[in-house]
């Protein structure tokens, strides 16, 4: 009897425990998602860490995100009660290990994080008290409201991949090997190109000839953008493949012609329509992160050349038309475009970058993208490695620089990033100009996390794109 | 394109212009700048310090300590001036007075510790910089004061021996030590609610429901206390106390609100119902007891948020 009636007692706690967290659920916990996105080398691996880490340093009373921080004080102080990791759940997509980056940053010799080459989520919960007000006050009986932040590391070049969802494999093939059979691209893809010409796509597949086809248009892209700072080349997981098993149906390479049942050039079609589908779930990631922050190297793209310059304007404009809204993320999205390792420029040139980002997402030379409705443009420095300043030279002039200790280094040395135009340059802005930018060493921070991670405009940034929700 | 220039024949050529510089280090002899100190301020609000409040009840302290101190030696002065014999046995008292209240403080003292123990593995599970191995052996050393309060506390210790992280370490205190004692608190809080509500149906005048509950509650408290193997003397019992009030605020809501609603729902906690039904305010104070249980476990427990 006894036992009934405990049973009985545990069945009724744990039902209403379950009955009350739903509702409690119902009334005090938000999601805001938001997606980080950016073509490698961009950022965003710095960029989440660094949002992560000031983050939990702001909840333990430190004063790291000042621009947020006051976005929370308008309704009243100290309203931030707490943050802190969720757990990840039972999802499939792969964590952010937030861990493994902050210890990078805090060791003796810290060193930049290792970048993500693939998908990876991580949630941050924000307990936020209630507003000022005699309705805020109401609203603080029913409890603190929690406020889960859900980031999604997204890699850019998967977005490039958009267009190829609109054409069938001879038309991707044809525009695509039109696009490489130009310079600079034309140099990287040599040893592809010259494969090409061996082999008749109409013949009968041999496994052997696909790979190697495969893996020298894949090196092909590989050293377009290592080499020239391309970034327009699709497909986008041939450069980002993601964690795990390749699959056979990557196995695929541009090829023109037609060809029957068998054929090569049949295969390469078969796998194309299978990337395609594949692709298509991918993107079902991104639905419901209807706020999206766009990483972009403006310098390195400005370093890099002419060539480069204009393949990143046309990705970027592509991604951001992308992202915006249309028709495969539904409703229209807010998007923030970032110009990252602002640190590298005077504080003077600042302006100049951002709107020289403000006129490559907008023009997007040759995507047919039209300018992204209600973005935002800012310039951040997730983690700062450098200190403003000038430097006098031998010939008397002085003149406004970055120091910084190059990444192996023991001193400062003056950085000199030149002229950043506010819009597309002209011609004679590229004469014989390529450079690569240097890498810094990045700040130690404090191993406890109390004080967060040195950043420049990462509140700003944060206090536009959410704002509202606080 | 002709080569004429606009302006004044007799007009000096104007200056040329600066040749634009490529990107690249710059060859300079200025000193590089300081780096930024990045030290974000605090946002807490400032520290009170001592207080008007404080400076007087320490004088008011140190007042009647010292008067007592110079009473005591007067007193024992006169008496050696009467008899030596009364003086020396005058002197014997106090000695054994003095002995007691120094037995007291040290067992203050040791709780005190005990407590500092709970913070510091508190500390040591929540800092990132923190050595596994300095986590582990607060781990032990907490584990330790437990004693036989725990079963199976061979193979925790084992168990914590093996974790290979602090994320480990952690969840192995909770699955394993933490989950234990915080049912023992609920049992504690249940028989505690049971006890306080007979209490309360007896009590012969409403006025005395209040002083019975906050008695009861008290014995509660230092119960719970000794469950997470803290013993609390006076000034441990004040400082639980002041932590009570801070956490009780943090214990989830919807725990105990569920309780509260299953207890309404079926009477489950025994004897309760039938009490409650007699006397009113009976039933009040066994949740106030069983939530107190819950407030003091969380106030004790290395990890403090395990409710969530």
């Amino acid at each position: 009897m006894a036992t009934a009636v405990t049973g009985l007692r545990d069945w009724a706690l744990a039902s209403a425990t379950r009955g009350l967290s739903v509702v409690d659920r119902a009334l005090n916990e938000e999601d805001i998602r938001l997606a980080i996105t950016g073509l490698s080398g961009a950022g965003k691996t710095v960029f989440l860490t660094s949002l992560i880490a000031n983050l939990l340093a702001m909840a333990q009373g430190r004063a790291t995100l000042p621009a947020l921080q006051a976005v929370l004080d308008r309704h009243g102080g100290g309203r931030l009660r707490g943050v802190r990791l969720v757990p990840p759940g039972a999802g499939a997509t792969p964590p952010f290990d937030i861990a493994a980056k902050l210890a990078d940053l805090a060791g003796d010799s810290p060193h930049w994080p290792a970048r993500t080459d693939h998908l990876a989520e991580i949630a941050l919960e924000l307990e936020i008290g209630p507003r000022g007000g005699m309705l805020g006050q109401m609203r603080g009986f029913v409890g603190v409201r929690r406020l889960r932040l859900r980031l999604l590391d997204y890699p850019g070049e998967w977005l490039l991949d958009l267009p190829m969802l609109g054409q069938g494999f001879s038309a991707w093939s044809r525009e695509t090997l039109a696009l490489l059979r130009q310079s600079p691209r034309a140099e990287a893809a040599r040893p592809f190109l010259d494969y090409l010409g061996q082999i008749d796509g109409r013949r009968q597949a041999e496994e052997a000839l696909v790979r190697r086809g495969h893996r020298l248009y894949r090196e092909a892209l590989a050293r377009a953008q290592a080499e020239h700072g391309l970034r327009w080349l699709q497909p986008g997981r041939f450069l980002a493949p993601g964690p795990g098993v390749e699959q056979p149906f990557l196995w695929f390479f541009p090829i023109e012609g037609a060809g029957g049942p068998g054929s090569m050039i049949a295969l390469m079609s078969r796998r194309f329509e299978a990337y395609r589908a594949d692709m298509r779930s991918r993107l079902e990631a991104l639905r419901g992160f209807d706020r999206r922050i766009v990483l972009v190297d403006v310098l390195g793209a400005l370093a890099a050349g002419r060539a480069a310059f204009e393949d990143t304007e046309r990705a970027i404009a592509a991604i951001g038309a992308a992202l915006g809204g249309g028709r495969w993320f539904g409703r229209a999205a807010q998007v923030a475009f970032v110009a990252t390792k602002a640190d590298h420029v005077p504080e003077l040139e600042r302006a100049n970058l951002r709107e020289l980002l403000k006129s490559m997402a907008e023009s997007g030379a040759g995507s047919g993208a039209g300018p992204v409705a209600g973005a935002s443009f800012h310039v951040a420095a997730a983690i700062v490695s450098t200190t403003d300043g000038w430097a006098d030279r031998p010939d008397g002039q002085r003149e406004d620089v970055v120091w910084g200790r190059v990444l192996g280094e023991a001193a400062p040395r003056a950085y000199r990033v030149g002229s950043v135009p506010i819009r597309q340059p002209p011609a004679g802005f590229w004469s014989g100009r390529s450079f690569r930018l240097p890498i810094f060493t990045p700040p130690s921070i404090d191993p406890s996390g109390a004080t967060g991670v040195p950043h420049l405009g990462l509140d700003t940034l944060l206090a536009d794109v959410i704002g509202d929700r606080l | 394109m002709s080569g004429f220039r606009p302006g004044f024949s007799d007009e000096p050529p104007p200056p040329q212009r600066e040749p634009v510089l490529e990107p690249g280090f710059v060859e300079t002899t200025t000193p590089a700048p300081a780096a930024p100190d990045w030290s974000p301020a605090s946002t807490a609000p400032p520290a009170t310090g001592v207080g008007a409040l404080g400076w007087i009840a320490g004088g008011l302290c140190l007042l009647l300590g010292g008067s007592l101190v110079m009473s005591m030696i007067g007193f024992a002065m006169d008496q050696m001036a009467r008899s030596p014999t009364l003086g020396f046995v005058t002197l014997g008292v106090q000695a054994a007075a003095v002995l007691a209240l120094g037995a007291g403080a040290g067992m203050e003292l040791r709780a005190w510790r005990r407590l500092r123990l709970v913070d510091g593995l508190r500390l040591a599970l929540t800092d990132p910089a923190m050595p596994l191995e300095t986590a582990r052996a607060a781990a032990i050393d907490w584990l330790d004061l437990l004693g036989a309060r725990l079963p199976e506390v061979a193979i925790t210790r084992q168990a914590l021996l093996d974790c290979t992280s602090i994320a480990e370490l952690r969840a192995m205190l909770d699955h394993r030590a933490i989950a234990p004692l915080q049912e023992q608190s609920r049992r504690a809080g249940e028989r505690a609610g049971l006890q306080g509500a007979a209490l309360v149906a007896i009590a012969p005048s409403p006025a005395l429901d209040g002083l019975v509950a906050g008695v009861r509650g008290l014995v509660l408290l230092r119960e719970v206390a000794a469950i997470h193997g803290l013993r609390p003397g006076l000034s441990v019992t004040i400082g639980l106390l002041r932590r009570v009030a801070h956490t009780a605020l943090g214990v989830a809501a919807v725990d105990v609100a569920a309780a509260s609603a299953a207890d309404y729902a079926l009477g489950a906690m025994p004897g309760v119902k039938h009490i409650a039904a007699a006397v009113p305010g009976a039933g009040l104070t066994a949740r106030r007891l069983y939530r107190l249980a819950l407030a003091v476990a969380e106030a004790c427990s290395p990890r403090g948020d395990f409710t969530r």
